[in-house]
């Protein structure tokens, strides 16, 4: 698998992260992984890492998290002054099925993908490609 | 004419010229010796007429004419007060004559003197009055009052259905016809009137016929004064019965229609468009709820009691029905003494009674509050039909949402601890496992609360004492209290029992004081404060805190909403306050909020009482 140097990863589910975590480290998917508890860690997170110049190239998004969602990290990354952000990847997971947030989440033109939770290894497999 | 004059004229002929009556002079050959000038005036005659024959001068005679001249010239006289005959040109015609033959003294017929005319125009018109007489069944009638003689014309007695040659013998027979009570006196007391004051009189009566059937008249009556004495009285008798009949019988049709509009709560109103002249009839009052005598016009007390966000609409509306279709129907609202609210309904037709445009417009008006709310509250059915079904959807697909990661999380961490050897790891599954299945477990009781707070609830509501259950709940949370250093503070009214279902009262305040304590502010000790008003129907509390507050700009009415998962902070506010409010709602109850950001929020809570 063609691997990614830096990984991000914005969900409040501890245990979905570890799911998640895992079985990256199973496919060699990165280098360096980090994780952020909800919308508002995830924007500062990487506008520090921005400062540092060494900005992720995937982030792996939730949609429904406290005190920031999913969505309100969308607007404020689509606000924020990030150099080069048309080569992060942003991947957006969510055990939601309905259709109007599917369709809401394709007015994003950063968003890259949507994956309805259980993330799979061929769906890492895929995202690796991009 | 005289015979002695006669004589006389035929031995000077020349007079007769002179003489103002349609005199002509014939020989015995019934050649013209000459004519009065009203002869040749009557006849049209414009010619010369001496010497020549008299059907020659006279074309348009019917020979039928002839006969009674020959008579005549046989030494007869003749004399006809009014005779028809078939005219020459296919008209009939009318003649009066007067002949007498002149005589030589040894009697031998020289000639003859005609008084002729032409009557044709006074017979037709004598015609068409007896004509108009039997078709407006109008007789006439006169009675002296010296002698009490009275004489009238047939038609009368037709009227009266007496034999055609009766005529009443005294003045007292003359009103024994009329009915006997008012229409008799009515008839003598004008009479009398006439008589002594010389007012003339009209009236409509009943009378008897000779037949015994009563019937109506119109009586007219005039006196005649000479010398300041009344000397006769005369008049018209005319049978209006079938008139009269008609007339009672639209009478009673517009009372039946006026007591139906009535009993329907129709009103009925007309309005001209140019001086705006509007009539109402009571009704239209009542609708309106004004007295007329409050103002000065009908189209005034309109003005006053439509709603004034109607009146420019009504007119304008109005206007463009009279220029197109002409007829419509037009609502609007009016404002009562208590400040309610009536819708009208007017139906309009619109026509053009003395203009070329439509100018005049007539109608009904009716009472629709009631299909009004009606329409109204089924379309807030409507819209809390479509609010429940999208809240439902929302739920249905929230409930999907959290039982799919939970369920996504079990499967998968069960799989890794299938596969896992390593301790640690494995108590770490482990652990996951166990917090997975607490959130399963957690989600699916919400679940059970939120089905269950939309149940119908409202038979079984029953008076509860909110002091006990606000004491009760503050109890059971006194750990937590003592930990974040909180303190609450009741002002409650005398009469805290309200209408309700105790579990939910319990959930109810639980949430909200386990919200006020998660969600206070970092720098300060929560502080809550409770207080009741009781209005006698409902009983109000008020749910203060002083903790870090919503933005409700940002969220609104949303906070009551399904609008956050729960899966993963099971007490957040998202699904505690949609089922409260579910719960205070299934009371009969509402709850609003107000808030602001780092200075508090306040509940509000209404509650049904006993």
């Amino acid at each position: 698998m063609k691997k990614n140097n830096s990984v991000c990863i914005i969900d409040d589910d501890s245990i979905f992260v570890y799911i998640v975590k895992r079985l990256m480290d199973e496919c060699n998917f990165f280098d360096s992984i980090l994780v952020f508890e909800n919308g508002k860690q995830g924007i500062e997170g990487v506008m520090e890492l921005n400062t540092k110049n060494k900005l992720p190239n995937i982030i792996f998004l939730d949609l429904s998290m406290p005190v920031m969602s999913g969505w309100e990290f969308l607007d404020a990354f689509a606000e924020a002054k990030i150099s080069n952000k048309e080569d992060i990847k942003i991947i957006v997971m969510s055990s939601s099925i309905n259709p109007n947030e599917i369709e809401m989440i394709k007015a994003y033109p950063m968003v890259t993908d949507y994956i309805v939770k259980p993330i799979t290894p061929s769906d890492l497999e895929k995202i690796a490609n991009y | 004419m005289a015979v002695s004059i006669l004589s006389k004229i035929a031995l000077n002929p020349n007079l007769i010229g002179e003489i103002p009556n349609t005199v002509a002079l014939l020989n015995s050959k019934l050649e013209f010796i000459n004519c009065s000038k009203a002869w040749k005036f009557n006849h049209e005659i414009k010619d010369d007429i001496i010497g020549k024959d008299f059907f020659t001068v006279m074309s348009n005679l019917p020979k039928a004419f002839s006969p009674y001249l020959q008579n005549c010239l046989k030494g007869n006289d003749c004399y006809n007060d009014g005779k028809k005959f078939s005219a020459n040109n296919n008209e009939f015609i009318w003649l009066k004559w007067s002949i007498n033959p002149w005589k030589e003294n040894d009697g031998s017929v020289k000639g003859l003197i005609i008084e002729l005319d032409n009557i044709t125009i006074d017979k037709n018109k004598e015609a068409l009055i007896k004509e108009a007489q039997i078709v407006s069944r109008v007789g006439g009638w006169e009675a002296y009052l010296q002698n009490f003689r009275v004489t009238w014309t047939k038609m009368v007695n037709i009227i009266h259905e007496q034999p055609l040659d009766y005529v009443p013998q005294s003045f007292e027979e003359c009103f024994k016809h009329f009915k006997e009570g008012e229409h008799r006196d009515t008839v003598l007391r004008l009479a009398n009137i006439a008589i002594t004051k010389g007012t003339p009189w009209d009236a409509e009566v009943i009378m008897i016929t000779g037949k015994g059937k009563e019937i109506w008249v119109r009586t007219k009556g005039r006196p005649e004064f000479i010398n300041g004495k009344c000397v006769r009285l005369y008049g018209i008798c005319q049978d209006i019965n079938n008139r009269k009949i008609a007339e009672f019988k639209y009478r009673e049709e517009a009372e039946r229609a006026k007591k139906a509009t009535t009993a329907s709560n129709v009103g009925i109103w007309q309005f001209t468009t140019k001086d705006r002249i509007a009539i109402w009839d009571d009704m239209c009052y009542k609708l309106h709820h004004k007295n007329p005598k409050d103002y000065n016009s009908t189209y005034e007390a309109w003005e006053a009691a439509i709603h004034p966000d109607d009146f420019l609409r009504v007119l304008e509306e109005a206007f463009w029905m009279s220029k197109g279709e002409g007829s419509g129907i037009i609502e609007y609202r009016v404002i009562l003494k208590n400040k309610s609210i009536r819708y009208l309904k007017a139906v309009v037709t619109f026509f053009a009674e003395t203009e070329k445009y439509n100018n005049k417009a007539i109608g009904v008006i009716s009472d629709i509050t009631k299909e009004k709310e009606s329409e109204q509250k089924l379309k807030e059915y409507a819209q809390l039909t479509g609010d429940q079904n999208n809240s439902l959807t929302n739920f249905a697909h929230m409930v999907s949402h959290d039982l799919r990661s939970h369920a996504t999380n079990l499967s998968m961490v069960t799989g890794f601890l299938v596969e896992e050897r390593k301790d640690e790891e494995r108590h770490k599954l482990m652990a996951m496992l166990k917090e997975s299945t607490e959130s399963l477990n957690s989600t699916v009781y919400n679940l059970n609360e939120v089905v269950q707070s939309n149940a119908n609830v409202t038979n079984k509501l029953e008076p509860i004492n909110l002091k006990e259950v606000i004491e009760n709940v503050k109890n059971n949370i006194s750990a937590t209290f003592i930990e974040k250093n909180a303190s609450c503070t009741l002002k409650l009214s005398s009469n805290s029992i309200v209408l309700g279902v105790p579990a939910y009262l319990d959930s109810i305040l639980l949430n909200l004081f386990t919200n006020s304590i998660k969600y206070s502010a970092n720098d300060r000790p929560p502080l809550i404060e409770i207080k009741t008003t009781n209005s006698g129907k409902n009983l109000t509390l008020s749910f203060t805190d002083n903790g870090k507050g919503i933005d409700l700009n940002k969220f609104g009415n949303k906070i009551f909403g399904m609008n956050k998962t729960f899966h993963r902070n099971k007490d957040a506010r998202g699904v505690g306050l949609y089922i409260t409010k579910n719960q205070i709602e299934a009371m009969g109850g509402s709850i609003s909020v107000i808030s602001e950001v780092n200075v508090g929020t306040t509940f509000i809570i209404k509650f049904i009482t006993p």
